[in-house]
C-alpha cells in the first residue's frame, strides 16, 4: 500500500490517520483528467488528427489552417473552460457541505448563482433600448453583456452574503437566508419572464442550459485568474475545515478563527461559483455531485485528500459532460445542464440512499 | 498548580431590554489533578457558566483565568492550548477513523495543514490508550456506538495537551455503566495526566461518588464543596427545589425520595 510518508505535502510518519483511505486513486484521477483533456480537444464535429492536434497546440501550424483555427479558437478555450468550470465547482460544492454539515449543500445555496441569474434576466428581458439592441441574435456584444450582468449580479450578492456572513456566527442561519434569497430571486426572475417578450424569454432560457463554449481565448485568462484565486484561498482553509468535521463550536474550542475561516470559505465559494455562473451559466449538479463521488473513491473525509480529489474529479466530470454533450459523431449539442443533471441526480441519489443504508 | 481562576465573573446574556443574569461574582479556583462537578437544575446555568469558562460566550462583567491569563484576550491557538472542551453529543463524523478523530486534537500544535510529526503520534497513542479505546484507531467513527465515540472524542481533548479539560454533560446519551465508567475515566485522568477537569452533569450520585469538589448552581448562587459537605448540609434538596428529596445512604450518597413509588400510583 502506497503510504504518505511517499507525498510530501500530505507527508506524516507513519500515517495510521489515513488507514482505509486510498490516496493513490488521486493519481488514477489525475490520469484520467489527461485522457479526458485529450479527448476534450481531439473530439469534435471536424475530425482533425491527433498529430494535428498537437501541432497546432505547441505553437506549430497543422496542415490546414482551419484546423489550427478550430483547435486554438475553439477547442482549446472550450476545455481549458470545462476543466477550471469543473474544479471550481467541485471545490465549492465540497466547501459549503462541509461548513454547513450537510450533505446536500452545494454551491449555489449561498444564493450567488441566483444573483447572477437575475443579472441575466434584467438585461435579457428587462425593457431596455440597449439591452435590446445588443441581444439581435446571439452576437458577441450580447455574449459579453450577458456575462457582464452575470458577474455583477453574482459580485452584488457575494457582497451582501459577505456582509452577512460576518455579522451571523451560525451556518444554519446563512444556510436558510441564502436559500431564501435565492427564492425571492427565482420570484423576481418569474415575474419578467411573466412580461417578457417571448425571443427575450428564448435568450434567457438559452443562457440557463448552460454551455463551456462561450468563452473567448480573450476572456480565458479572467476565468484561469478569478478560480485560481478561489481554489488557493480554499486551500488555505484545508485544515481548518478538518476541524470543522466536528462542529463550529468543537472547530473553535481546537483554535481555528472561525470568523476569519467563515469569511475565507464564503468569499472562495462566492469568487468560484460567480466566476463560472458569469461565464458559463448556471451549471447545476457538479457541486454537488463531486464531493460525493471523492469521498467515496477516496475513502476518506480529510480535506488534505479531498480538496486535490474535488479539483481533479471535478474538472474530469465537467469534461466527460460537455463531451457527451456534444454528441460526438453527430451535430447535434445537448444542453450541458440536461447533461449534468442526468449524471449528477443518479450520483445524489445513490449517495442519500447509502446514507440511509448505513453505509456511507 | 492552578489551572483556572475566575475573578469577580458574572454569566448570562446581553439583552438589549438588559441583560439576564444567570451567576454574579463569581471568585472559583480549579486546581491541576482535580475533578470537579457543577450540578444543578436544568436552566440555572450550567452550560452558560461553561461555555464562558471556555471562551465560547463573553462574560457579563469580571475575567476568567487561564494559567494566569484572560481567556477572553487570548488569540483562538493560545486558547486551545490551554483548554479542551468535550461536548454532550459526539459529532458524526463519517468516514473519519477513530485515530483521524483523536489527532484533531493536534490542531493547535501542528502546521497549517495540520500534518502531524512522531510527537504528535505519540501523544494521540497516548491518548488513545489513556482513555482505553487503541482498537477504535482504525474503526470508522460512523460505525461506533455513542458510548465509543464519546470516548474518542475524550481521548482527542486529551491529545490536546491543555492543563484543563472542560466537559458539558458528557455521558447524556450513554447507558448507565458508561456513565459510570466516563465518571471514574474522568477522575482517573485528573490524577494519572495531571489535568484538571470540569464536568457539568445531571449524575447526582456520580459526580458526588468520584469529584473532589463539587460547584452547586441554584438560585442562590454558587456554592462550593466537597461531596460529603454538599450531602450533610443538606443543599442538594434546595438546590433542585424537591422538598422531599433525601439521602438515604450518605456514606454511598445515594439519593431517594422520601414518598414511596408505590403509593404515588405512579411514576408521574
Amino acid at each position: 500500500m502506497l503510504r504518505l510518508a511517499q507525498i510530501p505535502l500530505l507527508g506524516t510518519w507513519g500515517g495510521r490517520e489515513y488507514a482505509g483511505a486510498k490516496p493513490w486513486l488521486l493519481v488514477a484521477l489525475a490520469l484520467l483528467l489527461c485522457l479526458l483533456l485529450m479527448m476534450s480537444l481531439a473530439l469534435g464535429s471536424a475530425a482533425i488528427p491527433l498529430e494535428q492536434i498537437f501541432q497546432a497546440l505547441l505553437g506549430g501550424e497543422a496542415e490546414s489552417a482551419a484546423w489550427t483555427n478550430i483547435v486554438l479558437k475553439f477547442r482549446l478555450p472550450k476545455t481549458v473552460t470545462a476543466m477550471l468550470a469543473g474544479m471550481a465547482l467541485g471545490v465549492s460544492g465540497l466547501l459549503m457541505q462541509t461548513y454547513f454539515r450537510n450533505p446536500l449543500a452545494e454551491p449555489f445555496v449561498l444564493g450567488v448563482s441566483s444573483g447572477a441569474s437575475l443579472g441575466v434576466a434584467l438585461v435579457v428581458l428587462g425593457a431596455g433600448g440597449a439591452g435590446g439592441l445588443l441581444l439581435g441574435g446571439l452576437s458577441l456584444a450580447g455574449d459579453l453583456l450577458l456575462t457582464a450582468a452575470a458577474g455583477l449580479g453574482a459580485a452584488v450578492t457575494m457582497s451582501l452574503v459577505l456582509l452577512v456572513a460576518a455579522r451571523i456566527a451560525n451556518g444554519l442561519t446563512l444556510l436558510i437566508l441564502g436559500l431564501m434569497f435565492g427564492y425571492l430571486v427565482a420570484a423576481l426572475v418569474s415575474l419578467l419572464l411573466y412580461f417578457a417578450l417571448p425571443e427575450r424569454i428564448q435568450a434567457y432560457i438559452n443562457w440557463t442550459f448552460g454551455s463551456f463554449s462561450g468563452v473567448t481565448s480573450a476572456q480565458l485568462p479572467i476565468l484561469a485568474a478569478i478560480v485560481t484565486a478561489g481554489l488557493l484561498l480554499a486551500a488555505a482553509q484545508v485544515k481548518a475545515l478538518n476541524a470543522l468535521l466536528l462542529s463550529e463550536d468543537y472547530a473553535r474550542s481546537l483554535g481555528v478563527p472561525m470568523r476569519k475561516t467563515r469569511l475565507g470559505i464564503v468569499l472562495a465559494t462566492a469568487l468560484l461559483v460567480s466566476a463560472v455562473t458569469a461565464f458559463c451559466g448556471p451549471i447545476a449538479f457538479i457541486g454537488i455531485a463531486v464531493p460525493h463521488i471523492c469521498r467515496g473513491l477516496l475513502g476518506s473525509a480529510d480535506h488534505r485528500l479531498l480538496l486535490p480529489g474535488t479539483i481533479l474529479a471535478g474538472a474530469c466530470v465537467a469534461l466527460a459532460a460537455g463531451l457527451i454533450a456534444e454528441l460526438p459523431g453527430s451535430n447535434l449539442v445537448l444542453p450541458l445542464n440536461v447533461v449534468t443533471a442526468l449524471l449528477g441526480a443518479p450520483v445524489v441519489m445513490l449517495v442519500v440512499l447509502r446514507r440511509a443504508q448505513g453505509l456511507a | 498548580m492552578t489551572a483556572l481562576e475566575t475573578r469577580a465573573l458574572t454569566i448570562g446574556y446581553r439583552r438589549r431590554r438588559g441583560d439576564i443574569v444567570l451567576a454574579r461574582d463569581l471568585d472559583l479556583q480549579l486546581q491541576r489533578g482535580s475533578l470537579v462537578g457543577i450540578l444543578g437544575a436544568n436552566g440555572i446555568g450550567k452550560s452558560t457558566l461553561l461555555r464562558t469558562l471556555a471562551g465560547m460566550q463573553a462574560p457579563l462583567a469580571g475575567q476568567a483565568l487561564l494559567d494566569g491569563e484572560d481567556a477572553a484576550k487570548l488569540l483562538p491557538r493560545d486558547l486551545a492550548r490551554r483548554l479542551s472542551i468535550v461536548l454532550t453529543a459526539a459529532p458524526q463524523a463519517s468516514l473519519l477513523n477513530g485515530y483521524a478523530l483523536v489527532a484533531l486534537g493536534r490542531y493547535p500544535h501542528s502546521d497549517w495543514l495540520g500534518r502531524l510529526n512522531k510527537a504528535d503520534h505519540a501523544q494521540v497513542a497516548w491518548a488513545l490508550q489513556a482513555v482505553g479505546a487503541q482498537d477504535l484507531a482504525e474503526r470508522r467513527v460512523s460505525q461506533l456506538s455513542d458510548g465509543q465515540r464519546q470516548k474518542l472524542m475524550i481521548a482527542r481533548a486529551l491529545a490536546q495537551d491543555c492543563p484543563l479539560m472542560l466537559l458539558d454533560e458528557p455521558t447524556a446519551f450513554l447507558d448507565y455503566p458508561r456513565r459510570l465508567e466516563t465518571l471514574r475515566l474522568l477522575r482517573r485522568l485528573t490524577r494519572e495526566a495531571d489535568r484538571a477537569i470540569l464536568v457539568c452533569t445531571h449524575e447526582l450520585e456520580l459526580a458526588l461518588r468520584y469529584c473532589d469538589e463539587i460547584w452547586l448552581m441554584s438560585e442562590h448562587g454558587l456554592q462550593v464543596g466537597s461531596p460529603a459537605t454538599i450531602l450533610r448540609d443538606g443543599l442538594l434538596s434546595a438546590a433542585f427545589g424537591i422538598e422531599d428529596i433525601n439521602f438515604a445512604d450518605f456514606a454511598r450518597g445515594r439519593y431517594s425520595l422520601d414518598t414511596p413509588l408505590l403509593q404515588t400510583g405512579g411514576l408521574s
